[in-house]
């Protein structure tokens, strides 16, 4: 039966009932006088009749106008004063049971996303620098999100797609977590390099030994195929060895012919390399050999002719960029979870007692568990 | 002004009536504090809630076992069946038991037993029952019948396979001797929604009576199909159409949409109702 039917036959329900009742009253009532209000209900019955008509009609339109305004939404439940979750088969499952069942799959894991943050915001202060490099940050993050939406647009790509991605690795789960995405990234940052500023010496020699990190620019000669190179191409690069014999300067050499147009603005510089940054071989041998301030002979790669030049390998100047940092937490796998351990130390972590939740969470980060 | 006042409250007090997403009744217990943050059940059930699609997954586990235990429960036929698949499971590993059990994602063989064997038993006598109970709206719907299907790549070997076969060979030894190795022409039940070529579904659909095809050309691939049914009748061979589509994952999951919309499943939590809606939208059922 349509909700519109039930309407009208509640309302026609609930009139006669009420006569049935205005004319038993007056009918047996024992009373001299009889009530005044069952005599005038008697007397206007018509007039009741169609108003109680007319207020159905209207309870029908207002249903009409709203059901699909609240078509959507969920009832609740409880049960006990718990909220349920579900129901089937006529049984209740309460949130709490279903916070025991969700826990054992994944209840560890949460504790410890929520204690990472905790442990990264409780770590680092938020002064006036952190607030404005987290409002610099998240504007470069949108803006290279939008980028990589329209590179891949072809593929089905949109903002959205592209931000929750990296927002779920980082364990966010809605674009609203945007900010707080943004401060998990930049607090952590500033906590791992403070960790490493203290212990670099424990990690320095082994890194530099192992990866050879070095900051090199570049001069780009570009050809199509430089085992066949054009006329002009040959002439562009004749034109750079000439002036670099003659005398200039690689800085300028890098201004005036470099076709690199990522790098030829900044000094041909390329930042910060190490063994493992994914450069083309011939290019990545050429610039690990170098001995700082050293040029390389020319070499070619699939973009064309290259004359490297290693810029710094000193441990100060490395320490002006952060892929330096990164590398050095890339290169010691438990670095990461050892910093936030020492720090969840520092203050004053404790478990309450619970020794299973303890031992779970000192498994995350790697900290070896006491029989 | 009184009146909208009274109204706005109304709205108000109402609005927790709907929609909401549930909450734990212990949400203050502390689990772990630092100087600077405490870390409670509350906050664990914030992240847990949100990891699409996993509390989605779990409602569905859950519910299903609620299901298995209320429509079939723990029988002897379901203990039987499970014991038989822990003993295969048991000598199959018994090299490194432990590397089996992390292997299938559990922990002991008790866990093992209680959380797939068993399921799995009891899965498969809710699909039986299920199938039982409409069988009649089983047949109508997807019209079982057993028949053998041959696929061959040559017109002339088609007319000549057909030939053989209105002369008494077997099917099997013409289809043997004509037929494409990779297409099985065994007796097979077949219904509606089964893998075959569009023509020869076509052709089933229509037969009420045990047949013989004519040769079926599909022109697109150019392949050529004969068909013999010799069950048409589907009431005729229920127990066999029963063991058979139950292992059918079509029919496994019309079975248990079936219960969970026999069984009225609803949910009441709106952030698992919209991973549900999204990732599973076949169990919004309410």
């Amino acid at each position: 039966m349509s909700v519109e039917y039930k309407i009208l036959i509640g309302y026609a329900a609930l009139f006669a009932a009420v006569y049935l009742v205005v004319f038993a009253v007056l009918k047996f009532s024992k009373a001299k006088k009889k009530p005044k209000v069952a005599k005038a209900m008697a007397s206007n019955w018509g007039f009741a009749l169609i108003a109680t008509v007319f207020v159905a009609m209207i309870h029908m339109f207002a249903y009409n106008m709203t059901k699909d305004l609240f078509a959507d939404l969920l009832p609740t439940k409880q049960v006990g004063g718990k909220d349920v979750v579900f129901e089937i088969g006529g049984k209740d499952v309460t949130t709490d049971e279903f916070y025991d069942e969700l826990y054992k799959y994944y209840g560890d894991y949460a504790v410890y996303i929520n204690l990472k943050r905790a442990i990264i915001d409780g770590s680092v202060e938020t002064t006036k620098e952190i607030t404005d490099l987290i409002k610099t940050t998240k504007t470069d993050t949108i803006a290279y999100w939008k980028q990589m939406a329209e590179s891949y647009a072809q593929y089905g790509y949109t903002y959205d797609t592209i931000a929750k991605y990296y927002l779920n690795q980082a364990d966010f789960n809605s674009l609203d977590d945007l900010d707080e995405y943004v401060t998990q990234i930049v607090k952590t940052d500033k906590m791992n390099f403070a960790y490493l500023d203290v212990h670099m010496a424990e990690y320095f020699t082994k890194f530099l030994a192992d990866k050879k990190p070095r900051m090199v620019s570049h001069i780009l000669i570009a050809m199509d195929d430089p085992a066949k190179p054009t006329a002009d191409e040959t002439a562009r690069l004749q034109a750079v060895k000439d002036a670099i014999a003659g005398g200039m300067s690689f800085a300028d050499a890098v201004k005036e012919y470099s076709e690199d147009s990522q790098t030829n603005q900044k000094g041909g510089s390329l930042g910060y390399m190490d063994k493992d940054t994914q450069y083309q071989p011939k290019f990545l041998e050429a610039a690990l050999a170098l001995t700082e301030g050293q040029t390389s002979a020319w070499i070619t790669t699939s973009y064309g002719y290259h004359l490297i030049k290693m810029d710094v390998s000193s441990l100060e100047e490395l320490k002006k960029n952060d892929q330096f940092y990164y590398a050095i937490l890339n290169a010691n796998s438990k670095l990461s979870t050892k910093i936030l351990w020492e720090n969840a130390q520092a203050l004053n972590i404790n478990f309450h007692g619970n020794t299973e939740l303890e031992a779970a969470i000192k498994k995350f980060l790697g900290v070896e568990v006491e029989d | 002004m009184k009146k909208l006042l009274v109204l706005a409250l109304a709205v108000f007090l109402l609005g927790g009536c709907f929609d909401k997403t549930t909450s734990i009744s212990d949400k203050k217990t502390v689990l772990i504090t630092l100087d600077n943050a405490t870390i409670t059940k509350g906050d664990v059930y914030d992240v847990m809630g949100k990891v699409e699609p996993y509390p989605a997954v779990v409602v569905l586990t859950l519910s299903k076992k609620m299901i298995l235990a209320k429509e079939v429960g723990l029988t002897a036929e379901v203990k039987a069946a499970a014991d038989a698949e822990l003993a295969a499971f048991l000598e199959k590993n018994k090299a490194d038991l432990q590397k089996g059990l992390d292997d299938a994602g559990f922990k002991t063989k008790e866990e093992l037993y209680d959380e797939k064997l068993i399921v799995e038993a009891q899965s498969d006598v809710l699909v039986s029952k299920y199938l039982d109970t409409t069988y009649t709206t089983i047949v109508s719907t997807y019209k079982p019948m057993k028949a053998r299907v041959m696929e061959i790549e040559k017109k002339t070997d088609a007319t000549a396979a057909l030939a053989a076969i209105k002369a008494g060979t077997s099917f099997t030894t013409v289809a043997d001797q004509y037929g494409n190795d990779e297409y099985p022409s065994d007796l097979k039940i077949y219904y509606t929604g089964s893998d075959l070529p569009e023509l020869v579904l076509t052709f089933l659909k229509g037969q009420t009576l045990p047949t013989l095809s004519t040769v079926i050309e599909d022109a697109t691939n150019e392949l050529y199909y004969i068909v013999q049914v010799s069950v048409a009748d589907g009431n005729a061979m229920k127990n066999e159409v029963i063991i058979n589509f139950k292992k059918d994952a079509t029919f496994v999951q019309l079975a248990l949409l079936g219960y969970y919309d026999s069984n009225e499943f609803k949910i009441y939590d709106r952030t698992i109702y919209d991973m549900i809606e999204t990732n599973y939208p076949d169990y919004i059922i309410q």
